[in-house]
């Protein structure tokens, strides 16, 4: 029989093991606190879309006053969005030249043979970007060289544009990231967490949309609107949608390093 | 132009609805995942009356990795009695052949195939001559470069101790995941794909796909489907469909773990990605009407097989997608109806499709515990357009094939391990 000691020994061994084993990962799934997940869900959309929603004219404002400063001549007006006055500021653009056009739809198409031809060394992911940004350029200079006079926009058709692409994106911040983050509830940590990289997402997209629309509104005042679909289509959404995955990876990578440090509490058999 | 205008929206409208029914799909599949409750696999079932066992693994120019796997599968913990390995030698050129007989003179159970002369090269003819010589119940499949552990055999053969199961699956593990972007890229794709995906779809009832290796399924039931169809690439999409389509099901064993090698170059993984969308395309020509109408089949499961029949046309639909928005940008019809849509429009389409296979992937990491993959996630997007691209032509390569009705030739993945 044995005795007490060795039973609280054994015990003993058993209690320091028993964490180390740890859930395998085939069938384990996350800790869920469901009303954690309904509170934290409905706190960050509703408060960021709020935050959202309460500063969206004071944006637009500040960046038309910035690129007002910025870009002398700009032509000021307002975009009028549900119940919001949006205002903007854009300096004239202009059409490229029919020698211009040519020109770029020359070097798209020599690019685009290149890029399709067995001469092409580079890596084909690269490539696969390279041939869609050419391409999106030669349809451009296509269009400028043969419909020239059709050119459906002004720059303030861009700039209105482009708000509604902007608040797009801030709208969609909240309720993309709150949805796919706020499945994490296994702490109270996990909603300042995510909030925080609402937050950021949000005040990198305000930063890096209002550089992204001066940079554009300049390019269309000393380039020409032959770069214009390139904005929409290239450097539009897509590269929001970069930073976005970005700021979600970062907040995953936060949430397994707390993960990690106290696996029991966040991992559980899900049979 | 009014009715192109009209078709022109029309269509992006109908784009948005596809990817929002994928979104709903992958977001629905991920929350099952990780927090919902996870249906048991076999691997408890404890039972000694195992049923023998054909292991095939097709081979064509393989010596890189030949001796790998044939030394793992030696090693493995079935009955040897109730065991027998077939590599099956589809027309190797290499030291492929020589290999395989001096295994097959040292174990007894390893009765290598070889397929010369004009026998019709291909995975699939390999598989349909191996099952007229395998004498196993059971037929477990690996590719050349997979190495199966242990007990990994047993792990798969015991699911078909419930008459239902007509398959069963695996999950793949790139060995190889540090060795570049490409690769690391892949790994995490996997684990988006068997940890949340194969899984989800196994614990809902779905329609969880036979892979083709790492996986296996009846001789006799298979036989008397008509084996593998001669014409189609991706014989285990087919596969699935198949037993779905008889009144079986496929079992999904996320504790079977396989390491594979995953391509090392941009090019190797282009031929890959253009034949899988090749073969899963032959798949959905093939079986789309009979998904709809089968009987067999519950509602869900419709649905499940039919977004997964147009997994690889999904891709090709964006590639439109992209087109048409540029063609309503020239024609200055940017703005669907209301500017409101226009947001989603802009947003939906031009944004890797969305943002579901991402929350999916990441999600598989977490439960993985993979603390450092997750910064792999917006690199992705390095995918995109690659993707877009291969998957299209692999959509015209089944397209050319149902109307031309011409002989397929099976191109290899190549192998990029040191022998």
């Amino acid at each position: 029989m044995k005795s007490m000691a060795s039973r609280q020994a054994y015990s003993k061994i058993f209690e320091v093991e028993k964490p180390v084993v740890g859930y395998a990962r085939f069938g384990r799934v996350l800790r869920f606190n469901k009303y954690l997940f309904m509170l934290q869900l409905i706190f960050l959309v509703v408060v960021f879309e709020f935050l959202v929603i309460f500063f969206l004219e004071d944006y637009f404002r500040v960046l038309s006053h910035i690129t007002r400063r910025i870009l002398e001549d700009s032509y000021t007006g307002s975009y009028k969005f549900l119940s919001f006055k949006l205002e903007y500021s854009i300096p004239q653009g202009r059409l490229p030249t029919l020698q211009e056009s040519f020109i770029y739809l020359l070097v798209s198409s020599l690019s685009l043979l290149f890029l399709l031809s067995k001469f092409n060394r580079l890596s084909k992911y690269i490539s696969a970007w390279l041939i869609y940004i050419v391409f999106v350029y030669f349809v451009s200079s296509f269009y400028f060289v043969f419909f020239l006079g059709s050119f459906p926009y002004t720059e303030r058709d861009f700039a209105v544009l482009y708000i509604l692409q902007q608040t797009g994106v801030f709208l969609f911040i909240p309720i993309l990231l709150a949805f796919s983050l706020s499945i994490f509830t296994f702490s109270w940590l996990n909603p300042l967490l995510n909030a925080i990289t609402i937050a950021l997402s949000l005040t990198y997209s305000s930063v890096f949309g209002g550089l992204r629309y001066i940079v554009f509104a300049y390019t269309l005042k000393n380039f020409s609107y032959i770069h214009m679909p390139a904005m929409f289509f290239i450097f539009g959404p897509l590269l929001d949608f970069i930073y976005i995955v970005s700021f979600y990876s970062l907040c995953l990578y936060m949430t397994i390093k707390l993960f990690q440090r106290r696996q029991e509490g966040f991992y559980q058999w899900g049979f | 132009m009014g009715l192109l205008i009209f078709l022109l929206k029309a269509y992006i409208v109908f784009l948005i609805l596809v990817l929002l029914l994928y979104t709903i799909r992958h977001y629905t599949f991920t929350l099952n995942r990780a927090l919902g409750k996870q249906r048991l696999y076999y691997q408890d079932v404890l039972d000694e009356d195992l049923p023998t066992v054909s292991v095939l693994v097709p081979m064509h120019n393989e010596e890189k990795v030949a001796r790998h796997i044939l030394d793992l599968l030696v090693a493995s913990d079935y009955p040897k009695e109730k065991l027998e390995i077939i590599p099956i030698n589809d027309h190797s050129t290499d030291r492929t052949k020589e290999i395989l007989e001096e295994y097959a003179q040292k174990y007894p159970f390893i009765r290598p195939l070889h397929r010369y002369g004009d026998l019709p090269r291909g995975k699939q003819n390999g598989l349909n001559d191996a099952l007229k010589i395998a004498k196993g119940e059971v037929i477990i499949v690996y590719d050349a470069d997979y190495l199966p552990p242990k007990g990994q055999i047993r792990i798969l053969a015991v699911a078909f101790k419930d008459p239902q199961v007509g398959a069963v699956m695996g999950r793949v593990v790139p060995i190889n995941a540090e060795k570049n972007l490409l690769t690391r890229l892949l790994d995490i794709e996997r684990a988006g794909g068997y940890q949340v995906d194969q899984q989800a779809r196994y614990n809902l009832n779905l329609i969880p796909q036979y892979g083709g290796t790492v996986g296996g399924f009846r001789k006799d039931l298979v036989m008397k489907l008509g084996g593998f169809d001669a014409r189609i690439l991706a014989e285990d999409t087919e596969l699935t469909y198949k037993l779905y389509l008889n009144g079986y099901k496929v079992a999904y064993a996320n504790i079977a773990e396989c390491y594979e090698e995953a391509p090392e170059s941009w090019n190797v993984r282009a031929r890959q990605l253009r034949r899988w969308s090749r073969g899963h395309n032959q798949v959905m020509f093939k079986y789309f009407i009979p998904t709809i109408l089968s009987k067999k089949l519950n509602f869900w499961q419709k649905v499940d097989g039919l977004l997964l029949l147009a997994i690889y046309m999904q891709t090709f639909l964006i590639f439109l997608g992209l087109l048409d928005s540029l063609l309503l940008f020239f024609l200055g019809e940017m703005e669907i109806t209301s500017s409101y849509l226009f947001l989603l429009f802009m947003f939906a389409h031009n944004s890797f499709g969305n943002f579901a296979p991402f929350f999916e992937i990441g999600t598989a990491l977490v439960l993985d515990g993979a603390k450092q993959k997750v910064f792999l996630l917006p690199l992705m997007f390095f995918e995109f357009i690659f993707n877009i691209i291969y998957a299209s032509l692999g959509l015209f390569d089944a397209l050319i094939d149902l109307i031309t009705k011409r002989t397929i030739i099976w191109q290899k993945t190549e192998r990029f391990r040191n022998a």
